[in-house]
């Protein structure tokens, strides 16, 4: 029931968002039902499983049923994307038509969350596909002047990814008449059936992540959409790409991810030093951070395609850590645009002197972000490399080179923003700034400091690592 | 517990400093900083005793950090522990102490300048124990990066922000580099012994013979762990993110310079059991070439910063050369003598930059001691620690003879350049330098002529085995250092430059051009590669899916078009269809 | 008579009844407009309660009218439907007594198609259907005067000669004119009659009667027609199709291999046609019948899996059937009588909840959730991915993409920046509202739907 609640809650969030007269509280009731998703997906962990799950029938012919459960991972990632989602609201003081706004916005948490507890591929498929939907919508009306080219190139990959990812689900309802995830994995795919469908599945999952090649969207979004929904396509939907891989493409198809590793793995290394590198050129602070993202994201995957048990676990730590980074230098990058009315870095310089807070907030988030010890990015990041090492030690190597390169980029985009000769001056941040900024801060650390806390509640069966499908 | 309190004292004091009010004044921020450090001295004292009284190994564990077989929050102190936290404590105190004497009224960005950077000191002092202590290669790296990261914060701390001076960023780009290379060795070791505690490596390399396989992958992985030291360490040919580093403060010179830079040759040190001789035998080479560039590049330089820098370079050159070529001893030994020295230098040096309004060229400084004679007990005993720690014996000697020459030659035309003859600048108006640095530059450059006399005559023990003709390799060494000291000052009553035409001067003055191939390979590349990538690997990609939604869009306009002028076309198609339909189903 | 041929023939006859009377009144009483629709809906409406309540049972006539639950489904189907669209051009009252009548009159041979059981009265629906429409664009557009084009002739003569002819050849070997006796042909000259036929059907399912008609048709068409002309009869033909399918399966593996083999090849044009052919578009009514050409491929890439695939057709039939309707409501709500995207501008500022709703039947047609759309998307690759056409399956994926995004632009041009201005809603925006309410319950709880499409013989 708890995962059902999940789902219900946003979705009357929503509801309750479009009546009129409550127009006044509706960025309170988005903040409250995203905590209260956060809340009840820690609280699931403690709860007792059957007051979790929750079954019935939607279209037993076709196979599909309402499934739904939350695990471990689902469940650090929906309350990741909860905190995300209520900060982001919190950020999103100043946007038009509210209402609207709030009610796409919870809508687009109720998919999210929807996908995260799905324990059937068909209610999955549907609330994947159902994402998109709010995004499109959020990023069309609300975005800046160039937002329908991009909304194109946003939605057209996300569509086609997901286009791709009915194949592989409609053939296994067809085999094995159910759809369930549980079942499906008890009754596999031979292993010569299986990388086909393993790479129709990927494809929905590495045009969301996104993985090189198919990045070309994200630094196109993070620049034409307003910063919340940046905030939560980063937050959210990335990770909901990494446990998709997780808990389907290697949970389902584990011979055929095998199958598929090396060349995945050697594509993922090369999107971790292609991204940093590009993004050591960016001058717009968001496309940096979209850049610095996917380098991330890249490093994600080398770790979940190695797919060890220990990678894994270092993905899904990973996974968390790029969940609080991005969404925090995204915040800060809004508040920084807000006293130069500009997100170019050029033209930010010398702020430091007049709001030092604000610089130094940035300082660490991007250090946060790159990943030195301490911080969760450090601890992630080891892991998933300490895991894809074992089986990927070129591609685990190479990434090494992306750090290098996200040292210049990081400390290339601070040099260039905050300092130097005085352009422009800005107030500090306020506390209700920093009152924004700080719980991530302070999750970031805490995770960096002990990583246990997550790392502890991964039991070693619970991730599908390729020696356990061995 | 005496363990944990030792490392979290530091770190106690630099997190709250760094968390707590800017309002905090530089001083009393300082003077907390100095409690702590000293308070954490005093208990690496208490540790030392116990080590003394016959105590192998102290653990204190700190519960599971990561799911990485091997580590955790653990810390043990060893045997060869216990002199570097005594030195990293004794000396972090005393520059902290030394610092209290800066100016902090000059409220850097808002006023945070001075609790921050204490703190970062604080915390660089903290990260120095972290890579003494850690049990596991893990925490080890975790120590290291942290190494990396403040001490490019402190080395940038002048200016205003996180990282805003370019030598700063270099710091941190080449401390990145350092972590990257060290994090695939740690994996390397991790992916052959299963476990990344240190002591279990070192007991199962014992164990078994490497076959040919494993001995190639555990050459690859000491060699990442030595280019590890290398670029930590300052050495050519990644020499550049210290000696660029002309704007620190004093006192972060000194930490970093006498400390963080050591860090390599303390990699090695503490690994050298589990590492590939071959890498060993690299590192010693590398070392040794770079005590004797190094020693000749600070001969050349006219900044008083690039001196010590490049005197920096030369010395852990050495502490290398001894690591590698197994002089334990001798290493450690170049080690703390080098870092007391330096400590004193420094710490001298920057009173007398600040003394005389931030003038370094030594082409311009001179006649100190007449205008303002305590320079002259601030530099002299570090000039004759830091010409102490070059021992001219063991497996080193034709090095350590060369360098030794080199060491008394630079060094006495450091001192005769600023402290003798006549003042070369008419307004250069020394004032008195102010009593903390003095002091500690006094202590340290004491310290370190004390600990060298100790330990010849023996009450101070290092680890390893000690050299049986130690005396003689030191008063060797001395000999030499004088002998090139006096070639020096003959030379400088002479008038400079008699020997070298000014061509290999500038040559030499460049670390043999090393310095912009430095900056070149740890900077341009990227800069070259981003260029690349951005224009076309970018416009590829979004051309790329661009052209297929492109396409499409062409595709169905040139359909819709020739839908409407080509109708007879399309119908006569329908038709086909039809007949080819009516075939298929009536072919039998 | 007995009851059973009343049952057969009862929503026929109601149709025809009521195309008569529309017509007749109309041209003798001076009754208004908007009267005798409501009289033509009304007579939809009970034609559509006597299929649901007399459909199931013996055949009649002697096997000429089945009465099975696949045909009483349609019959509702095409009843209702038709009801809907002559509801739709209630509210400026965009249909005269003459047209609505023609409407109504091609209604009864779409229902005539949906139950024939024998060949003679595929042949009287076929004509009955096809023949009132051009019939309806001549009126609409009198004095056009295009050149004849061989497109057009093909749809309008050669349907029916193509129909006429597939049965002689398939009687002169079989000897009997059931449809359920087509799979017996055997011979070339049998099985090319056969071919005939299904050509036959599938021309009048893509072409009739406007697709490759001129623009001018288009702008003057009312909404009313459109929907007929997409909805009804894709119904019918597909609900032909379907027992020539059953039939074809029911007979010999080697005539359900060339069954699926044609459908699939004929599926995967259609999508490619109808989707390229949408993606451009600019009017809206053009829009709706160029993707219902992407539609149908979908239909008939279930209906490729024969028997197996035939409620996966149904369901899809059904849900594209009701959302196209509602999308045709909205468009009448607007004021334009050749609505394009641009006129759409403004609509999400001053009718949020007229955009919720098209949005909603948008993502239906697109096969996104959580419409029935989605469920109908599911159900149709599942049959295709079942008859091993897992190609079919990829291309209906990509080509529900691109579908998408020609929707997705419809929808662009809602939240573009435009005035506003006070629209009525009236039926139309009633049909609307249903469709976009039903759709997303029969979305969350398909089980009734499938329930009726999933009975054996359906």
């Amino acid at each position: 029931m708890i995962a059902g609640a999940c789902v219900v809650l946003p979705a009357v969030a929503a509801v309750l968002c479009t009546v009129r007269p409550l127009s006044a509280f509706v960025r309170a009731i988005a903040v409250a039902s995203a905590l209260g998703v956060s809340a009840l997906a820690v609280g699931s962990s403690f709860a007792p499983s059957s007051s979790v799950q929750w079954r019935a029938a939607w279209a037993p012919t076709l196979g599909m049923s309402y499934a739904v459960d939350l695990d471990t991972v689902s469940a650090l990632f929906l309350a990741l994307a909860g905190v995300t989602f209520a900060l982001g609201a919190a950020a999103g003081a100043h946007v038009g038509q509210r209402r609207a706004f709030f009610a796409l916005w919870c809508l687009l948490l109720a998919a999210l969350a929807g996908s995260f507890v799905a324990r059937d591929l068909a209610l999955f498929v549907a609330f994947w596909e159902l994402t998109l939907v709010p995004v499109a919508v959020l990023q069309l009306r609300w975005g800046t002047h160039i937002r329908h080219r991009v909304t194109q190139a946003v939605v057209a990959p996300a569509l086609v990814g997901s286009a791709l990812l009915i194949v592989p689900v409609v053939s296994l309802a067809v085999a094995r008449g159910t759809l369930d995830m549980a079942e499906l994995a008890a009754r596999p795919v031979p292993a010569g059936g299986q990388l086909l469908p393993a790479l129709f599945l990927l494809a929905a999952f590495a045009m969301r992540l996104p993985l090189f090649p198919f990045h070309g969207w994200l630094p196109r979004m993070f620049v034409a959409t307003p910063i919340p929904v940046a905030m939560v396509v980063a937050g959210g939907l990335a990770s909901s790409a990494v446990y998709g891989v997780v808990r389907i493409s290697l949970a389902l198809f584990p011979q055929g991810m095998a199958a598929a590793a090396p060349a995945l793995a050697a594509l993922a290394a090369t999107g971790v030093v292609y991204a940093a590198v590009v993004a050591t050129r960016q001058d717009d602070f968001r496309r940096l951070i979209a850049y610095a993202s996917i380098s991330q994201l890249s490093l994600i995957a080398v770790a979940l395609f190695a797919a060890t048990a220990t990678s894994l676990r270092g993905a899904v730590l990973a996974t968390v850590a790029h969940g609080l980074v991005v969404p925090l230098l995204l915040l800060l990058a809004a508040m920084l645009a807000r006293r130069t009315s500009s997100f170019a870095l050029s033209r930010a310089g010398g702020l430091a002197s007049s709001a030092p807070r604000l610089a130094a907030l940035t300082g660490m988030a991007m250090l946060a972000a790159i990943g030195v010890p301490g911080t969760s990015g450090f601890a992630g990041t080891l892991l998933a490399l300490a895991g894809a090492y074992e089986r990927f030690p070129a591609a685990a190597a190479a990434t090494g080179l992306g750090i290098v390169v996200s040292a210049i980029y990081g400390s290339r985009a601070l040099a260039r923003a905050y300092h130097g000769p005085a352009q422009v001056r800005g107030r500090d941040l306020a506390p209700r700034e920093t009152l924004l900024v700080a719980p991530l801060l302070a999750l970031i650390v805490l995770v960096g400091v002990a990583p246990a806390i997550i790392t502890d509640r991964l039991a070693d069966d619970d991730l599908p690592s390729f020696g356990a499908a061995r | 517990m005496t363990l944990v309190l030792l490392v979290a004292v530091p770190l106690a004091a630099g997190a709250g400093l760094a968390l707590g009010s800017a309002r905090l004044g530089g001083r009393l921020a300082g003077a907390l900083v100095t409690a702590a450090l000293a308070f954490s001295f005093g208990i690496a004292g208490a540790l030392a005793q116990a080590f003394a009284a016959g105590a192998t190994s102290l653990v204190a564990e700190g519960g599971a950090w990561l799911p990485i077989r091997g580590s955790g929050l653990a810390l043990r102190a060893e045997p060869l522990s216990v002199p570097l936290i005594l030195l990293i404590t004794g000396v972090a105190a005393l520059i902290a102490f030394a610092s209290l004497g800066e100016r902090w009224e000059d409220r850097v960005s808002g006023g945070g300048g001075g609790p921050r950077y204490f703190a970062t000191f604080a915390l660089l002092a903290f990260a120095l124990l972290l890579v003494v202590l850690a049990r596991d290669l893990v925490l080890l790296l975790a120590g290291w990066g942290l190494v990396g990261l403040f001490a490019a914060l402190l080395i940038a701390h002048r200016r205003e922000g996180l990282l805003e001076s370019a030598a700063g960023r270099t710091a941190f780009v080449v401390a990145r580099l350092s972590d990257a290379a060290l994090l695939i060795a740690v994996f390397a070791f991790l992916g052959m012994f299963h476990t990344t505690d240190v002591e279990q490596i070192a007991a199962r390399l014992g164990a078994i013979t490497l076959t040919a396989d494993a001995d190639r992958e555990l050459r690859s992985a000491s060699l990442l762990v030595v280019v590890a030291a290398l670029a930590r360490s300052a050495q050519p040919p990644f020499q550049r993110w210290l000696t660029g580093t002309a704007e620190a403060r004093p006192g972060a010179a000194a930490l970093v310079q006498s400390l963080s830079v050591a860090t390599g040759a303390v990699l090695l040190l503490r690994l050298a059991p589990i590492l590939h001789p071959t890498a060993l035998l690299l590192a010693a080479a590398a070392g040794a070439a770079a005590a004797i560039l190094g020693g000749l590049a600070a001969l050349a330089q006219h900044d008083m910063r690039r001196v010590l820098a490049w005197s920096t370079v030369s010395q852990v050159g050495l502490m290398f050369a001894a690591a590698g070529s197994g002089s334990m001893f001798l290493a450690f030994f170049a080690l703390v003598a080098h870092s007391l020295g330096k400590t004193s230098l420094v710490l001298g040096a920057g009173a007398l930059e600040r003394a005389t309004d931030g003038e370094t060229d030594l082409r311009r400084l001179g006649g100190i001691a007449q205008t303002a004679p305590l320079f002259v007990p601030a530099l002299i005993p570090g000039a004759l620690g830091l010409a102490a720690a070059v021992p001219a014996g063991g497996a080193l000697r034709a090095v350590g003879m060369s360098a030794a020459v080199l060491t008394g030659a630079y060094l006495a035309r450091l001192l005769w350049l600023t402290l003798g003859g006549a003042p070369r600048r008419t307004d250069l108006r020394a004032e008195r330098p102010s009593l903390p640095s003095t002091a500690s530059a006094i202590v340290a450059g004491l310290g370190a002529l004390a600990f060298a006399g100790l330990t010849v005559t023996g009450p101070v023990d290092l680890p390893g085995a000690r050299p049986a003709d130690l005396g003689a390799a030191l008063a060797m060494g001395l000999a030499l250092a004088a002998s090139g000291a006096f070639a020096t000052l003959v030379v400088y009553r002479r008038g400079p430059r008699v020997l070298l035409g000014d061509r290999a001067v500038r040559a030499l003055a460049s670390g043999l051009w090393l310095e912009r191939a430095s900056e070149s390979s740890l900077v341009a590349w990227s800069r070259a590669l981003a260029r690349l990538v951005d224009l076309h690997g970018e416009h590829l990609i979004a051309g790329a899916s661009e052209g297929i939604g492109e396409g499409a869009m062409r595709m169905s306009r040139i359909a819709v078009r020739a839908g409407d002028r080509y109708a007879h076309a399309a119908e006569a198609l329908l038709v086909a269809c039809l007949v080819a339909l009516i075939w298929y189903w009536s072919r039998g | 008579m007995t009851p059973s041929d009343l049952g057969g023939a009862g929503p026929l006859l109601l149709m025809v009844a009521g195309a008569s009377v529309v017509a007749s009144a109309g041209a003798v009483l001076r009754t208004h407009d908007r009267t005798l629709l409501w009289a033509g809906i009304a007579f939809a409406l009970a034609a559509a309660l006597c299929a649901s309540l007399g459909g199931v049972g013996g055949d009649a006539f002697g096997g000429a009218l089945r009465r099975d639950s696949a045909s009483a489904l349609f019959s509702v189907a095409i009843s209702v439907s038709v009801a809907a669209a002559l509801l739709l051009a209630i509210d400026r009252a965009t249909l005269t007594p003459e047209r609505a009548a023609l409407l109504l009159l091609s209604s009864s041979g779409a229902l005539a198609m949906a139950v024939a059981g024998d060949l003679i009265v595929l042949l009287f629906g076929l004509v009955t259907l096809t023949v009132p429409l051009y019939a309806l664009s001549g009126l609409l557009v009198p004095a056009e005067r295009t050149r004849p084009r061989v497109g057009t002739i093909l749809a309008t003569g050669m349907i029916p000669v193509l129909a006429l002819g597939g049965a002689l050849l398939v009687f002169a070997e079989t000897g009997s004119l059931a449809v359920g006796a087509l799979a017996a042909a055997a011979s070339p000259s049998g099985r090319a009659g056969v071919a005939a036929l299904i050509a036959a059907i599938g021309a009048a399912a893509v072409f009739a009667p406007f697709h490759i008609w001129s623009e001018r048709t288009y702008a003057a068409a009312p909404v009313a027609v459109v929907a007929q002309a997409i909805v009804v009869v894709k119904l019918a033909a597909f609900a032909i199709a379907l027992e020539i399918g059953r039939a074809m399966s029911a007979a010999s593996p080697a005539a359900a291999a060339d069954w699926t083999a044609s459908l699939a090849v004929f599926a995967a044009a259609l999508l490619a046609v109808g989707t390229l052919a949408t993606l451009r578009e600019p009017s809206l009514k053009r829009i709706l019948t160029y993707s219902s050409v992407a539609q149908t491929g979908f239909v008939a890439s279930a209906v490729a899996g024969a028997f197996a695939g035939s409620p996966a057709a149904a369901l899809s039939l059904v849900v594209f059937a009701a959302l196209t309707l509602g999308a045709c409501g909205v468009l009448a709500v607007l004021p334009s009588g050749d609505p394009r995207v641009d006129d759409l501008s403004g609509l999400a500022r001053s009718e949020p909840w007229l955009t919720v709703g098209f949005g909603t039947i948008l993502l239906g047609l697109a096969g996104l959730p959580p419409t029935a759309g989605f469920i109908a998307k599911v159900a149709v690759f599942e049959a295709a991915a079942d008859a091993a056409l897992a190609w079919l399956v990829i291309l209906g994926a990509l080509a529900s993409v691109v579908l998408a995004i020609a929707y997705l632009r419809v929808l662009r041009g809602c939240f573009e920046h435009g005035r506003g201005e006070g629209r009525r809603f009236g039926m139309a925006g009633a049909v609307s509202a249903t469709v976009a309410l039903g759709v997303v319950l029969a979305g969350l709880a398909p089980a009734g739907l499938l329930a009726i499409v999933a009975n054996p013989r359906f």
